[in-house]
């Protein structure tokens, strides 16, 4: 009964259903075959999430491959958030608080006598109740002797570190670190009553040799807050960083990280909607692999001499010696063999989380624990300027090596004009006068009057307009004083060496900030803008705010002590190798900041620092005079920084500069000792305890052996200023 | 007449042959001739490989990502098919022509169940829309009979107007289909009145509904629905999830616009990176990880376009363009109006939910709550499919008698 108007209306129906098909097609065809590979992508971010593996970080060594800074694995224990959060609330807060009690529980202690159940302390993960515990427990062997006692945890520390966001919710969020045995063991056992909580072995670092030479090795933190935004910026394309990763702060540790710092491996989950894991995308997983080894070009032996020297010296001192600080370095080619600051710290206590009170303690403005003195502080440098000022002098053609200036042990300093200033009678740091002298005395007897003549001299050749006003300052500058040395670890000062310029810079800024620093009167602040004659007498003999670091005083006698005048710039840094191979990623290149033109002045300075300690006249004589100078000869130059009150209560900072064996020097030792007093008194006897060993053959440079440092790098300061207690301490500047 | 130009095509000896009896039955036993020899093998096929191919992708994202396998809702779609297919058997050997008679009766009881769905206790809500009874382990959605009745009503008046249709009569029909509309609506199920919006054009088109009469009510249609769409009759979601589609490059205007958004962003990004040939039975990160919602039912298609690809997306659409061709073909052969109405309204039922399913997924159309026909998850769906070719194929086997 079907009509053609039928047929005809339904074959209006199938080209409407026609076109409409089509559509699809056509949709589909761009969908699906057009703009797939778009989807593509967006799909797969979509539906994976990348875990990252951490890899281990390189070892740090010394020049003999001895391990400085090793991995060591800490239980790690863990909570899976991806798991955690499907329990519901009660057996979560259940599952809390039977985890916190067993953390808070002490292994071998029936009792639980601490109070470990005080609630709402937030530092709970580091209340560092072992810190008193580490000493008397750690005689064992280097890994997990020491380990802290775990501090109490709490429910709500727990609750807060899973809340923690920089945590990677994807990954296992760690709660508590290097949990004893028993504990491991038990959450091992009794795992169904710790549901979503895993127990891990993680790498961290461990110091076979406690405390030497922290300061150099530096240690690893979280990423501050700073450095984590400047990753998100711009990550490092090979070995991202992730929030919760650690970094080299400071040290070796800092300045190597690129190297010391593993390639994280990556591993691929693909998940649901609701971001649970469904399964591994094994093809797509990489091994982490681990950071390269920095051998560094100190010696463990030496840095352990140069530590126990320092501490021999600061306990023979007693109270008024605060601090201190060493550094051995190669003149050949600027290499630092050892490196020491006091007081000092254990890195160990530094991983895995710091307490406030610790961290307070290590900061302390008064004590600067965490202070690389050698590098981040400067210090007067007293008579040990003296090569500078000879060079300058030399340079500026104000003495000659050979002829002869009075010293009459006491010399007046008029600036002009007379009238206003007057004149300043000063006298010589020793007393008495040394009559008619030559360089090399001048440097051997450490006379004053010999400089004051020449920073004088200096002063009037400027004022004469012949040379410019910094001119002795540049010259002295030279040598590498007030810039930084360059050396390869982080924080470094550059000194300061005063100038007519920098004089004027500070009067105005005292002036700008209050007008009550010159008592409101505008002749005060103009005369103390003017640069007067004492105060080049004074930058002569490294007073005056000249102020130097250990380290620039090792390398400015380094180019004095190599025979070619070369300024190196130091450096830690041996070499770096693949992990646990020889294959080198980075060697050594020694970097020459300047070479000096000794001209022909070499000869008479070299003699002068001989003298300091091995002529009767010399300020450091009788201190080495059971020195083996026969076998290692000896050159030194004394350096006693006026910074005492006099009244005793704080006495002046010692220093002392050596080199050695002449004629062929190898080492450099520069030592300053705060409030050590004489030169000779404290910084160096120091010396001579570093380079007694070296001297006497117990520790052959080139070779490794010999000298065996204790386990733990532990130094008995007591017994070391006992047995070295017949090295003369000599009363000289 | 067009009967006298209609019968020279048909074979005169089966014709006979069948129009000695009127019960199936009876046929089935004794005569093995007539209507069961006319069987449309080719419909039979074209839903068998369907419907089958729906199951396995049901299969393919409620199994879970890992063994043990979850088989259960596959399970129950076999069943499903089980009793669909004896359902569609039971009404292709039934005489569609008694219908005639008691189409009111299966028109009326449609509307009845459209309404007692309403009240609440008796009817159940999901996610908004009260459409469900709930018989024991099943749920039953009347709406999906529903349209079925729709068209049965609306072939049954119309056939006995016999293409002669004034305004008045027009008026009528438009009533028939009005009504279930109207209670569809009112649960809301916004898709389902969709459907009939365009079944009963289709069915209005092929009656002989003149062409101004067309116009006419193309027109109130759009005047309507921009009524309906800016007068908040709808809920605000439901608006959304209409017009997101027209939106899809602009920002979110709100958390329900965002969500939709991302239900589309998700269906389309499953469905594009499927690719030429797919990633594979089972290997979908999208749909076999429950990143498209409502996977198994409303947007199953994009678990055939994330695993199979536009090679597998192509092949469902010429599987489907089957069926509907061999229901038009039907429609053309059908021996009376009644038959030729049913099916032109079985086949815009089934062009119109295919399309408006697929689209949605792909962009094209809003997304709106209806099934895949033969492919999603969902009882009453699926049976009203199976019932819908059984009355297809009784109207096919009965084309000579």
């Amino acid at each position: 009964m079907t009509t053609p108007d039928h047929r005809h209306r339904l074959g209006l129906l199938a080209v409407a259903t026609l076109s409409l098909f089509g559509a699809l097609f056509a949709r589909l065809w761009i969908l699906q075959v057009v703009s797939n590979e778009e989807a593509d992508l967006q799909v797969s971010s979509n539906a994976t999430r990348t875990v990252i593996l951490p890899a281990p970080r390189g070892r740090i060594l010394d020049r003999h491959n001895v391990v400085l800074v090793d991995n060591r694995v800490s239980v790690v224990v863990a909570i899976d958030w991806q798991k955690y959060r499907d329990l519901d609330e009660d057996e979560q807060t259940a599952m809390l608080e039977r985890l916190a009690a067993t953390l808070s529980r002490r292994p071998g202690s029936d009792s639980d006598d601490q109070s470990d159940e005080t609630d709402g302390s937030d530092e709970a993960e580091s209340d560092s109740a072992g810190s008193d515990d580490v000493a008397d427990s750690g005689d064992g062997p280097s890994e997990g002797s020491d380990e802290p006692a775990e501090p109490a945890v709490t429910v709500s520390f727990l609750r807060k570190r899973l809340n923690d966001s920089r945590f990677n919710h994807f990954r296992p969020i760690p709660v508590a670190e290097d949990i004893p045995v028993e504990t491991e063991i038990y959450l091992r056992e009794q795992a169904h009553l710790f549901p979503t909580v895993t127990v891990e072995r993680q790498t961290v670092r461990s110091y076979p040799y406690g405390s030497l030479a922290a300061h150099l090795l530096g240690y690893v933190g979280p990423l501050s807050d700073e450095q984590w935004a400047r990753f998100k910026e711009k990550n490092d394309p090979d070995k991202p960083y992730e929030q919760s990763d650690e970094i080299g702060r400071s040290g070796v540790e800092a300045t190597y990280e690129q190297y010391l710092r593993g390639t994280p491996g990556r591993q691929v989950f693909e998940v649901d909607r609701a971001g649970r894991i469904v399964r591994e995308l094994i093809d797509q997983r990489v091994e982490p692999k681990p950071g390269d080894d920095v051998h560094l070009s100190i010696d463990i032996r030496i840095q352990f001499k140069t530590e126990e020297a320092l501490a021999a010296q600061l306990a023979r001192s007693g109270s008024k010696a605060t601090s201190g600080a060493a550094v051995v370095v190669d003149p050949r080619n600027g290499q630092v063999r050892a490196m020491a600051s006091w007081p000092t710290y254990d890195p160990a206590e530094l991983v895995g989380g710091i307490s406030q009170e610790l961290w307070a303690e290590l900061t302390d403005p008064k004590t600067k624990v965490l202070s690389n003195r050698t590098i981040q502080e400067a210090y007067p440098a007293a008579s040990t300027f003296k090569l500078a000022s000879s060079y300058a002098g030399l340079a500026l053609g104000i003495i000659e090596p050979d002829v002869a200036v009075a010293d009459p042990g006491t010399h007046q300093l008029c600036s002009p004009p007379r009238t206003t200033d007057g004149c300043l009678k000063k006298n010589s740091g020793g007393g008495a006068g040394h009559g008619y002298i030559t360089l090399p005395t001048a440097l051997t007897v450490s006379s004053d009057v010999y400089y004051y003549k020449i920073g004088e001299a200096a002063y009037y050749m400027s004022a004469r307009g012949e040379v410019a006003e910094d001119a002795f300052q540049d010259e002295i500058m030279q040598l590498g004083y007030g810039t930084k040395t360059g050396i390869d670890l982080t924080g470094e000062s550059g000194g300061r060496v005063p100038t007519p310029e920098s004089n004027r810079e500070l009067a105005d800024s005292l002036w700008e900030r209050s007008r009550d620093n010159y008592d409101n009167n505008e002749a005060n602040w103009q005369d103390a803008r003017r640069w007067k004659v004492g105060y080049s007498a004074d930058v002569a003999i490294g007073q005056f705010d000249t102020l130097v670091t250990p380290l620039q005083t090792a390398m400015a006698y380094s180019a004095l002590a190599n025979a070619e005048g070369r300024l190196y710039r130091p450096s830690v840094l041996s070499h770096v190798a693949k992990a646990n191979s020889a294959t080198l990623v980075k060697p050594f290149e020694a970097v020459i900041t300047r070479t000096i033109d000794w001209r022909d002045w070499r000869p008479a300075l070299l003699q002068g620092f001989a003298g300091v300690t091995q002529s009767p006249s010399g300020t450091a004589y009788s201190t080495f005079s059971s020195f083996p100078m026969t076998e290692f000869a000896v050159s030194g130059k004394t350096g006693t920084a006026e910074v005492g009150d006099g009244a005793g209560q704080r006495r002046d900072n010692s220093l002392f500069v050596a080199y050695g064996p002449n004629p062929d020097n190898n080492l450099v030792v520069s030592v300053m000792i705060e409030g050590g007093g004489f030169g000779s008194q404290s910084a160096a006897p120091a010396a001579y305890m570093i380079l007694e060993p070296i001297a006497s053959g117990e520790i052959v440079q080139d070779q490794p052996g010999g000298f065996i440092v204790p386990r733990q790098g532990r130094i008995d300061a007591d017994a070391a200023a006992e047995r070295t207690s017949s090295i003369g301490q000599g009363g000289a500047d | 007449m067009a009967v006298t130009r209609y019968r020279p095509r048909t074979p005169p000896p089966r014709a006979t042959r069948s129009s000695t009896t009127r019960t199936p039955m009876a046929n089935f036993g004794t005569n093995l001739g007539s209507p069961l020899r006319h069987v449309d093998w080719v419909l039979l096929v074209a839903v068998g490989l369907v419907s089958s191919f729906g199951a396995l992708m049901v299969y393919s994202v409620t199994r879970g990502p890992v063994a043990p396998h979850d088989t259960s809702y596959v399970k129950r779609v076999i069943m499903f098919m089980i009793i669909g297919g004896v359902l569609m058997v039971g009404t292709a050997l039934y005489d569609y022509r008694r219908l005639r008679d008691y189409w009111p009766f299966i028109y009326g009881a449609s509307v009845l169940l459209l309404a007692a769905v309403l009240i609440p206790g008796v009817g159940e809500s999901r996610s908004g829309t009260q459409g469900w009874f709930q018989l024991g382990p099943f749920q039953l959605q009347p709406s999906e009979m529903a349209k079925l009745g729709m068209i049965i009503g609306f072939a049954g008046l119309a056939s006995q107007f016999r293409g002669d249709l004034d305004n008045m009569r027009v008026l009528i029909l438009l009533g028939v289909c009005g009504a279930p509309m109207g209670l569809v609506m009112l649960q809301p199920d916004l898709g389902t009145t969709l459907v009939s919006v365009a079944v009963a054009f289709s069915l209005l088109l092929v009656a002989g509904v003149r062409p101004r009469v067309l116009g006419v009510l193309t027109l109130g249609a759009v005047v309507f629905t921009t009524l309906v769409l800016t007068s908040g009759v709808l809920k605000e979601y439901q608006v959304a999830r209409l017009t997101t589609y027209v939106r899809q490059d602009q920002q979110a205007t709100s958390e329900r616009d965002e969500k939709t958004r991302y239900n589309l962003d998700q269906a389309k990004l499953a469905i594009g990176s499927g690719g030429l040939t797919g990633k594979g039975l089972f290997a979908g990160t999208q749909t076999n990880n429950s990143f498209v919602p409502e996977q198994r039912t409303d947007f199953i298609f994009t678990a055939v376009g994330e695993q199979l690809g536009f090679v597998g997306s192509a092949l469902l659409l010429c599987g489907l363009g089957v069926i509907v061709w061999r229901i038009w073909r039907t429609a053309q052969l059908a021996r009376d109006d009644f038959g030729m109405l049913m099916c032109t309204g079985i086949m815009a039922m089934i062009v119109i939910q295919s399309f408006e399913n697929i689209g949605m997924t792909i962009g094209i159309m809003p997304i709106t709550g209806i099934p895949l026909p033969f492919m999603s998850y969902g009882g009453s769906a699926l049976l009203t499919m199976f019932l819908s070719v059984g009355l297809v194929q009784s109207v096919h086997m009965r084309r000579f008698s």
